[in-house]
């Protein structure tokens, strides 16, 4: 993410077809055969769900946590999506587009958060810290720079 | 359970374990594992995890739904009787096999993965901004049709590749690849008057689920 961020060619490479933009820093295999990157901007936010069960991209974000196989997870990300990032106390501006992807069949989803403001200055390696599992699930934010402190 | 209404809040765990329990370590890894021996396909594995009494699936937790979907197979296959699982040991000599998964062999399978585009000759039916609806299907066996989109209308918005058809590979009618899309709805298409319009939502969706709209 942190490399997306920094470097606007792997970014391109990695919204035209992210397998292989993921497989050159090392990460590929099952569950990560065919990945997706989407992109939040501020007037779009992505989130992933699998209402099916719990396809989730394994080589990029290790096995799912038990939340995001949960019944209550699969049910309310579809329908009130607002209501499930309340519940990661998570608040998005009421025009702010939220799309859902059901991972209904192989392609595995993985949402690339917006790099977080006051970070103009920092390296790929210090923005890295500020990349959490949920938000490349679409549930989280990145940390803010006030967070490390 | 799309769209199901009455299961709660979800609640995250803070610093949450891979695993909770070694057994659940254990049911995931020989699950992967038995795939080999036991012959049976990614789709035959997930009927077999979703197939059982709603009140059932729903009381058990992920792991526990694994190792029971596990033990289902290697019986039907014959590779294991029910007092052996009593006994909790084997009680006569191993059914012979075709592979086996050697530890050797563990981390180059799970790089290699088991990617699912195949070639096609045939053309894709529909293309982007192409309106759909969801056919009404309700098929008894492994199906990735969510019921929430049965009969809705949406738009196309990628063709994604011709992928094998879960529908067919998981009765053991072959790969049958199909044409794949990503199917875009709008909240109130779905969830009625009341449905959030800054709300959007995508399945994928093989062409066999797709009707001309």
């Amino acid at each position: 993410m942190a490399k997306a961020w920094v470097d606007p060619a792997y970014r391109a490479r990695l919204f035209k077809d992210a397998t292989p933009a993921i497989a050159e820093i090392g990460y590929a295999g099952r569950q990560g055969e065919h990945i997706v990157a989407l992109e939040n901007t501020p007037k779009l936010h992505n989130i992933v769900v699998c209402t099916l069960c719990s396809c989730y991209p394994w080589p990029v974000l290790g096995l799912p946590p038990v939340w995001y196989k949960s019944a209550p997870y699969r049910s309310r990300a579809v329908a009130n999506p607002r209501e499930v990032l309340a519940d990661f106390g998570v608040t998005l501006p009421k025009d702010t587009e939220i799309r859902i992807w059901d991972s209904t069949a192989e392609i595995r989803y993985l949402v690339v958060p917006m790099r977080p403001a006051g970070t103009e200055s920092w390296s790929e390696e210090k923005l890295a810290e500020l990349v959490t599992r949920d938000s490349m699930i679409g549930t989280g934010l990145p940390k803010s720079p006030q967070d490390l402190k | 359970m799309g769209g199901k209404h009455g299961f709660g809040p979800v609640k995250p765990e803070p610093n949450e374990p891979v695993f909770h329990a070694e057994w659940e370590k254990r049911a995931f890894a020989l699950t992967l594992a038995m795939g080999m021996p036991g012959g049976w396909n990614i789709d035959m594995g997930r009927f077999a995890r979703e197939n059982r009494p709603p009140a059932e699936y729903l009381s058990m937790s992920y792991y526990q739904i694994w190792f029971a979907a596990l033990e289902q197979m290697i019986k039907e296959r014959g590779l294991v009787s029910d007092d052996e699982i009593e006994a909790g040991h084997s009680l006569r000599p191993p059914e012979p096999v075709k592979r086996v998964l050697s530890p050797a062999d563990v981390a180059k399978t799970l790089h290699r993965g088991g990617p699912t585009e195949r070639d096609t000759n045939t053309g894709a039916a529909f293309k982007p901004g192409d309106r759909v609806r969801m056919k009404n299907i309700q098929l008894r066996t492994h199906t990735r049709l969510p019921g929430y989109v049965r009969g809705h209308i949406g738009t196309i918005e990628r063709v994604i590749g011709c992928h094998v058809f879960p529908d067919s590979n998981a009765v053991g009618a072959g790969e049958n690849p199909q044409w794949l899309y990503t199917v875009r709805f709008d909240g109130p298409e779905l969830w009625g008057a009341d449905g959030d319009p800054t709300v959007k939502i995508s399945v994928d969706a093989w062409e066999p689920y797709l009707e001309p709209a």
